[in-house]
Order: C-alpha cells, then sequence, then structure tokens
C-alpha cells in the first residue's frame, strides 16, 4: 500500500530525527539508508536507546518492498523476528552492529545478493548461510572470534569474499572451488595452496597479519586478472622469481615483510601504479623499479637504506622515504 | 601551563603508548582514563589536552572514549588540543584510521585549536615506536614554541 509506505516513513523520521535516504519504486519504498556521510558517527540511530533501536526496526520491517538497507554502524545488537518479512531484500548492510550471532531472521531471505556483516561479535557461521545461494557478495571480517567457515561452501556463486581478521588460520579447501570469486581478502592464513590457480577470475587478493607465511606459491603468477594484492604484516622473506608475470597488477602492498630484494622479473609490471616495500630490510631502492613505467607511488619507508641514495624510478614516481604523521594535512589542511 | 593527557584503552596498548609517551615527553602532565572522569568540571584547570585513542571496528572510536565525547562536553576556548590515533595500516596512501577524525570533529566544535598535526599511529599488530618517539619531540617542540611566545 503506497501511504502506508510514506506513513510509515514519516514515521521513522521522527523516530530517528535526522534526514535520511531512501527510494521509491511507484509508491513502495524499495531503499533505505540509516546511515549518513554527514553525520560524525555515521550510524544515524547509533545512539538512541535500546528502545528506539527497536521501534524504529519495527517500523522498517513494515516497509515489505525493501530492496536494499542499510543498517551500517548503528550498534542495533539485534533484529526483531519480524525482519524475516523482508523477504525482497537484495543487499543488506548489518556492520558494526554488537551483534552476537547471524541472525536466524535472514534464513528466509533467499534474494541478498549482498551482505555484510563485518565488525560484529559473530562468533560462528550457521549451516543456514549456505541456502543463500544468490549471495554474490559477503562480508564477514573483523570477527575475530569465528574459527570457522565451513558452512559457506554452498555459496558457489561469490564474486567477493571478506574474512578479514577472522580466527581461521587455515583456508577450507572448498573456497579453492569458488571459480567466481573475483575478490578473496584473508587474514592470518599460513598457507596458501597451489590450488589458488583454480581461481583464475580473481583480481583482488590479500592475505595480511600472517607471521608464518614466508614464501608464495608459483601458482598464484598463473592468476593473470590480478590487479590487486596486499600482502601486508607477513613475514615473507622473497618473491617467486616470475613474479613479473602479473603483468596487470595494479597495485601492491609488502608492508611490514622481511624482503630484502625484488625478483628482476618486476621490471615487467609495466602497469604497476602504486607499491608498498615500506618497513621490510631493503638497503637501497630496488633498481628494476625504473622500468615499472606506469609507478605513481612507491613507499620504502622504515627500511635501512642507504643515506642520500639516488632513487632511479620513473619520474612521475612520488616517492615516501619518511613516514607521514597523518594525511589529513594533505586532506584538508591543520588548522 | 597544565597538561592533561586523556586515553581510551579497551586491551592495554594505548596505556603502554600513553606512558611511553610520558616518559618521552619529560614534562609535568595529568594522565587521565576517560572511563574514570566522572564530569568535565575535572579537567577546567587545563591548557593542553592531548588525547590519545585507538580505532576499532569500522573507522570507529575506542567505546570508553565515545561515551566521553556523549557524556562530556568540554569547553575549550581558548584551550589547545593534539590527538594521536592508533590503529593498523592498510598499506596505501591513507595514512588515518578513523577515531582521529571524530575526536577531531568534536574538539573543534567545543572551540579548541589543534596545537599541531595529529598522529596516525600503526600500533596493530607492532606498535611503531620510532614513528611514536618522532611524534612526542614534534609535539614537545610545538608545546615549548607555543606557550613560550604566550608566557612573552
Amino acid at each position: 500500500m503506497s501511504t502506508s509506505d510514506f506513513a510509515t516513513l514519516e514515521k521513522i523520521r521522527r523516530r530517528v530525527g535526522r534526514p535520511f535516504r531512501f527510494e521509491m519504486d511507484r509508491e513502495r519504498c524499495v531503499a533505505l539508508d540509516l546511515t549518513s556521510g554527514e553525520h560524525i558517527w555515521s550510524g544515524l540511530i547509533r545512539h538512541h536507546s535500546q528502545n528506539d533501536k527497536d521501534e524504529i526496526l519495527a517500523l522498517v520491517c513494515q516497509l515489505d518492498g525493501l530492496k536494499k538497507l542499510n543498517l551500517r554502524r548503528n550498534h542495533l545488537g539485534r533484529l526483531p523476528e519480524a525482519f524475516a518479512d523482508l523477504t525482497k531484500l537484495e543487499e543488506l548492510n548489518l556492520g558494526s552492529n554488537t551483534l552476537g550471532i547471524i541472525p536466524p531472521q535472514l534464513r528466509g531471505l533467499k534474494r541478498l545478493k549482498y551482505l555484510h556483516l563485518g565488525n560484529n561479535y559473530i562468533t560462528t557461521v550457521p549451516e543456514f548461510v549456505s541456502e543463500l545461494q544468490g549471495l554474490e557478495y559477503f562480508t564477514l571480517h573483523k570477527n575475530i572470534r569465528i574459527k570457522s567457515v565451513e558452512n559457506l561452501a554452498g555459496l558457489r556463486q561469490l564474486k567477493h569474499l571478506n574474512l578479514h581478521y577472522l580466527n581461521l588460520h587455515r583456508l577450507p579447501q572448498f573456497i579453492y572451488e569458488f571459480r567466481s570469486l573475483v575478490t578473496l581478502t584473508l587474514w592470518n592464513v599460513r598457507e596458501i595452496k597451489d590450488e589458488i590457480a583454480y581461481l583464475t577470475n580473481l583480481e583482488f587478493f590479500s592475505d595480511c597479519g600472517c607471521p608464518g607465511l614466508r614464501t608464495l606459491p608459483d601458482s598464484l603468477l598463473t592468476l593473470r586478472k590480478l590487479r590487486m594484492i596486499r600482502l601486508f604484516q607477513n613475514n615473507l622473506e622473497s618473491l617467486p622469481k616470475n613474479f613479473g608475470d602479473l603483468e596487470n597488477l595494479e597495485e601492491l602492498s609488502l608492508y611490514q615483510n622481511q624482503l630484502v630484494r625484488l625478483p628482476d622479473s618486476f621490471a615487467k609490471l609495466r602497469k604497476l601504479r602504486k607499491l608498498n616495500l615500506a618497513w621490510n630490510r631493503f638497503r637501497s631502492v630496488p633498481a628494476c623499479l625504473a622500468q615499472c613505467a606506469a609507478l605513481e607511488w612507491l613507499a620504502v619507508f622504515e627500511n635501512p637504506l642507504k643515506h642520500g641514495e639516488v632513487v632511479a624510478v620513473p619520474s612521475q614516481t612520488k616517492v615516501l622515504k619518511v613516514w607521514p604523521f597523518t594525511t589529513l594535512a594533505q586532506e584538508e589542511g591543520v588548522k | 601551563m597544565k597538561i592533561a593527557i586523556l586515553y581510551g584503552s579497551s586491551h592495554g596498548k594505548t596505556s603502554k603508548v600513553v606512558a611511553e609517551t610520558v616518559q618521552h615527553l619529560n614534562m609535568p602532565v595529568d594522565v587521565f582514563d576517560v572511563r574514570l572522569i566522572g564530569s568535565s568540571s575535572e579537567l577546567v584547570d587545563y591548557d593542553l589536552f592531548i588525547f590519545f585513542s585507538p580505532t576499532y571496528g569500522d573507522e570507529e572510536l575506542q567505546s570508553d572514549m565515545e561515551e566521553f565525547l556523549l557524556r562530556c562536553e568540554l569547553s575549550l576556548a581558548g584551550k589547545h588540543f593534539a590527538i594521536c590515533e592508533l590503529g593498523s595500516y592498510y598499506g596505501y596512501e591513507d595514512f588515518s584510521f578513523g577515531a582521529m577524525r571524530i575526536l577531531r570533529k568534536h574538539l573543534l566544535q567545543w572551540n579548541g585549536c589543534e596545537l599541531c598535526e595529529p598522529l596516525s599511529l600503526d600500533s596493530f599488530p607492532r606498535t611503531n615506536r620510532e614513528h611514536l618517539l618522532n611524534w612526542v619531540d614534534y609535539l614537545k617542540g610545538q608545546i615549548n614554541e607555543h606557550f613560550r611566545f604566550c608566557n612573552a
């Protein structure tokens, strides 16, 4: 009912106390966003009482034509039973909501393509998650108590999977079968198996925060679509000899490893725009970088570089030899 | 000139960074865990406030510091502040984490004047101690310069 959605939105507006974004399709509300970049806390009801939050959510659940719902950074704590009525949802953001579980109300939301559950206190991934087989984007990052993601095994359509800062240590074998993955974000995974080569659509790959990660498999170099790799805060001592085979690579962060040199094949990375070699063990800036013609940004701070060395890099490259205190001055100027 | 250091710490890392700062600053300062501050009246005598807060979650403030900002509005007209945020650096051009942005907005709203460039300190999993000490030296220089000038 058209008037009903407008009336419900008006009730929500009164309780939220701030303007928020929504979208109508004819007279149905199809998108609602209870966050705002203009509000310093972002979540518009973050500091409302639990009672107010419950009331607002109960009203939101009446908007049963919703396809997109953003509740990020609102510290909601819980969802009402009626949340299960939002069966048309395709995108749902529940990041930073102090949720202790993946709410069972999500079980029937079979149209979900995008689900953000990052930055919560979730401890387990329940079985029903494997039934959400339309999911293409799923982030569970920063739920450090999660030790197993075995129940993601059914999500073979996933294109983007973020498992940053979970307590996994090893990557379940089935993830190597997720052939549609474009983005895979890991943390503290000690072993990247040769089967990584199956992920031929991968463009963005991260595995950070793993002291046990000292080498990379050569099979990684077969992933020619890779555009961005983040391998910071590991203990990498060397890179594969043919690393330069990743000819589509645009961004690479190797910050805080144990590297002393780069393989000569790096010179083949003609699309590389950003490279972070900071906090490693380089005594000089690798000469091969002079041939990385697209290099725009290079960080080498916190390395035992020889004082006064001339850095041979393309003329447009901005080289950071000293760690800035912050980027604030660049963004807006310090008052 | 009286200096207060205010910090929020969930697991003890920030309080260690504060202790190291106090030692290196080598000036008389009073240190407050914001969790234990009853009201803003406890802070009226100070001229300079140095805030330390980690960033948690999704570019969010440490919970005690968030609660402090909501609970205690400071009157900072004619007073100065400096900020050190702690967090985990993600590897490219953005060296900030989020806590500083929220703190700074409040302190400016309360009419405070920022003494010097803030610090975004990579503190997880390893704390960049050298970076911290460089900033503390810089902060010390700014304090000496500004307050010597004020007292002249």
